[in-house]
């Protein structure tokens, strides 16, 4: 099977990314870029769909791209692709998928693999607009996927812990969800990683014509701080009381009638809770 | 400016993800311009949407009274074509982002996906906040050109103002050709209370010392199965061997934020309670009607719990016999369409 996993670089969610302009902080350069984790898991899935005969081939672009893809072979890709383009991190969804599209076209591909979603938040709808591109089905979000005979099958999640085996017709996208196993590759294969060859490839040379982005970004900033409701104590209570409140950082009991009636009584008034919570039908 | 409001299956008028949009659209387009609603599927009926503001309802007829994200596309491609509206409102649910990233490529129309906020210049740009890098900063995203703007909106980021009718909206209906056979389904299954991961769960049914036995905690899991849910427990039960650790609920445990979360023979201590502050509806069955568990919770039942549980159990049974499953028992399976039926 010939797969292709789209992959990104995202900023490590746990440094701090500054407060504003002026702040050293604040530059993308002094960030740690690494493989959105969510792709990992795509780079897992696909792995275990490839067989003996098949290829993953992973694929990114950005500024940042060469940290994922490395990250990428070392979890398993055979090669790399790296879509080189002066825009690098200010395009849009649609022209990333744009570009995304015509890589793929051209490498040819049984299936096409993705995080469902990039954690940076910059990511959202590409497994679409791609689907889209691509003229293929989209499965999502896939938590694990295998082939049997010709054919595979993917189990998505649903509300209420329920699970759909679908089985899309090829080529198809995969919007992958998880985050990468636990066991990481070890550090040779880490380090052969970091020297292996990236296939460079021109985002001219897709035959795209001018790549413009549709959408720009006018400005980011700190989000405005959400007013935040202060705990302050009910003045008509007692002193002691208005304390106790305080103490248990003004939880405020729920005045509920005890109902005590007979076993059967009991689950009636359960079910009538429930019902009117709209778990229950 | 005219706006089109694309609605899902679950997203339409009364429920509120729907209302919510056509506010926000009705906003976007005052003093002059027109609201255009999507209904994707013939099963709501359209007056709804009219008394919230939709000057025109556009009804997909598609096969099986629901129009999954492929057929709605192919639907609407050509009339989004031949009218240009200035944007496009669709909710960033599943079956809404599907439909506004294929649309978008379709189209090669500007994108701002997953916004929490949405203004409009004077030129009828519109201009979306959305949060990036975990929320930890907000980014202000703009269409550069003049193309079809299309947006998805997180649930609950609208600002909903009751709306008002336009008067009768007149209501067409657009045919869609058969569904296409892209994906089969090979059939649904429900993950079993045991392996289903807390924070997915929107029902917890957890378990204390009071459950008495390994034998009771049969009664926890089986009607944390039929409620389509995760079974929990308390640090009492897992250090009694009734359940694994993963399952513990607590300071120590995981922190969870369920729709409903049911206490059964579970005392209520502050270090069980931290991990589930967040639940909406807290049920609680003990046999002390001193437990401070009452005190968290929305329905109190003073009783045994080997008793009250098999009562519960045996009701959900008869409510639906047929029902092994959880899924039949589901409210979002009753009347309003799953999301499978929204993947075709
Ligand atoms: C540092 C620290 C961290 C902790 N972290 C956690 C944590 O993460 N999670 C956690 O759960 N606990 C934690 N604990 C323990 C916690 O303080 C409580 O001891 C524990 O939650 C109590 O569990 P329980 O409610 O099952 O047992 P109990 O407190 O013994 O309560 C049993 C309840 O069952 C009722 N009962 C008895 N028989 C029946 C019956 N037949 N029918 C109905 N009701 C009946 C009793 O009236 C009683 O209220 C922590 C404690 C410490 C010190």
């Amino acid at each position: 099977m010939r797969l292709i996993v789209c992959v990104k670089a995202v900023p490590d969610p746990g440094i701090p990314v500054g407060a504003g302009p002026g702040d050293p902080a604040w530059d993308p350069a002094s960030w740690i870029w690494d493989l959105n984790p969510p792709d990992g898991a795509a780079l897992t899935v696909a792995a275990s769909l490839r067989g003996t005969e098949g290829t993953v081939t992973a694929v990114s672009l950005g500024a940042h791209a060469p940290q994922a893809l490395r990250r990428a072979l070392a979890w398993g890709a055979d090669r790399a692709v790296l879509l080189a383009d002066r825009g690098g991190e200010d395009l849009d969804i649609v022209t990333t998928a744009r570009i995304l599209a015509a890589a793929a076209g051209r490498l040819g591909f049984d299936a096409i693999l993705c995080g469902h979603a990039a954690i940076d938040g910059q990511g959202e709808s590409l497994p679409a607009v791609l689907a889209g591109f691509l003229e293929c089905p989209l499965v999502s979000p896939v938590v694990e996927a295998w082939r049997e005979a010709d054919v595979l099958v993917a189990r998505t999640r649903l509300p209420h812990g329920r699970r759909a085996l679908l089985q899309p017709r090829l080529p198809a996208m995969l919007a992958v969800e998880g985050t990468p196993p636990r066991v990481d590759a070890t550090l040779p294969v880490h380090l052969q990683a970091l020297t292996a060859p990236l296939d460079m490839w021109d985002v001219s040379s897709l035959g795209l014509g001018a790549v413009a982005p549709q959408v720009s970004r006018l400005d980011l900033g700190p989000p405005r701080p959400r007013p935040k409701k202060i705990f302050t104590p009910d003045s008509r209570l007692s002193a002691a009381e208005r304390l106790r409140q305080l103490m248990t950082g003004g939880r405020v009991e729920k005045k509920t009638e005890l109902f005590t009636g007979t076993p059967a009584q009991a689950a009636e008034h359960i079910l009538g809770a429930l019902r009117r919570e709209g778990s229950i039908a | 400016m005219s706006v089109w409001v694309i609605l899902g299956p679950g997203e339409m008028p009364p429920a509120s993800g729907g209302l919510a949009l056509l506010a926000e659209a009705r906003r976007l387009t005052e003093p002059a311009g027109e609201v255009t609603v999507v209904l994707a599927g013939t099963a709501v009926p359209v007056e709804a949407s009219a008394a919230h503001g939709a000057a025109r309802i556009l009804v997909l007829d598609a096969a099986d009274g629901w129009a999954g994200p492929i057929v709605a596309v192919e639907a609407l491609t050509d009339r989004l074509r031949q009218e240009c509206p200035e944007a496009c409102l669709l909710s960033a649910s599943r079956w809404g982002s599907e439909v506004a990233g294929r649309l978008a490529a379709r189209l090669g129309a500007a994108l701002l996906p997953g916004c929490v906020g949405l203004t409009r210049d004077g030129a009828g740009r519109l201009e979306g906040t959305r949060p990036v890098y975990g929320s930890r900063l907000v980014a202000r995203v703009a269409a550069t050109g003049e193309s079809l703007q299309i947006v998805t909106l997180r649930p609950g980021s609208e600002s909903s103002s009751p709306g008002t009718g336009h008067g009768p909206a007149t209501a067409e209906r657009i045919p869609c050709t058969g569904r296409p056979d892209w994906i089969r389904d090979l059939g649904e299954e429900q993950v079993p209370p045991e392996a289903l991961d807390l924070g997915e769960a929107d029902v917890v049914v957890a378990g204390g010392l009071g459950v008495g036995s390994r034998q009771g905690f049969a009664l926890v899991e089986e009607l944390a199965g039929l409620l389509g849910g995760a079974m929990g427990a308390t640090r009492m039960a897992v250090d009694a061997g009734w359940a694994p650790f993963a399952r513990q609920i607590g300071l120590t445990g995981r922190i969870i934020s369920p729709r409903v979360y049911v206490a059964c023979g579970i005392s209520g201590s502050p270090h069980h309670m931290d991990g589930v502050r967040q639940a909406q509806l807290v049920v609680a069955i003990n046999t002390d009607r001193h437990a401070p568990i009452f005190t968290y919770a929305d329905v109190g039942i003073q009783g045994d719990v080997r008793e009250v549980l098999p009562a519960l159990i045996a009701a959900l049974r008869r409510l639906r016999p047929e029902a092994r499953d959880a899924a039949a028992l589901l409210g979002g399976a009753a009347g309003m369409p799953g999301p499978l039926d929204a993947r075709r």
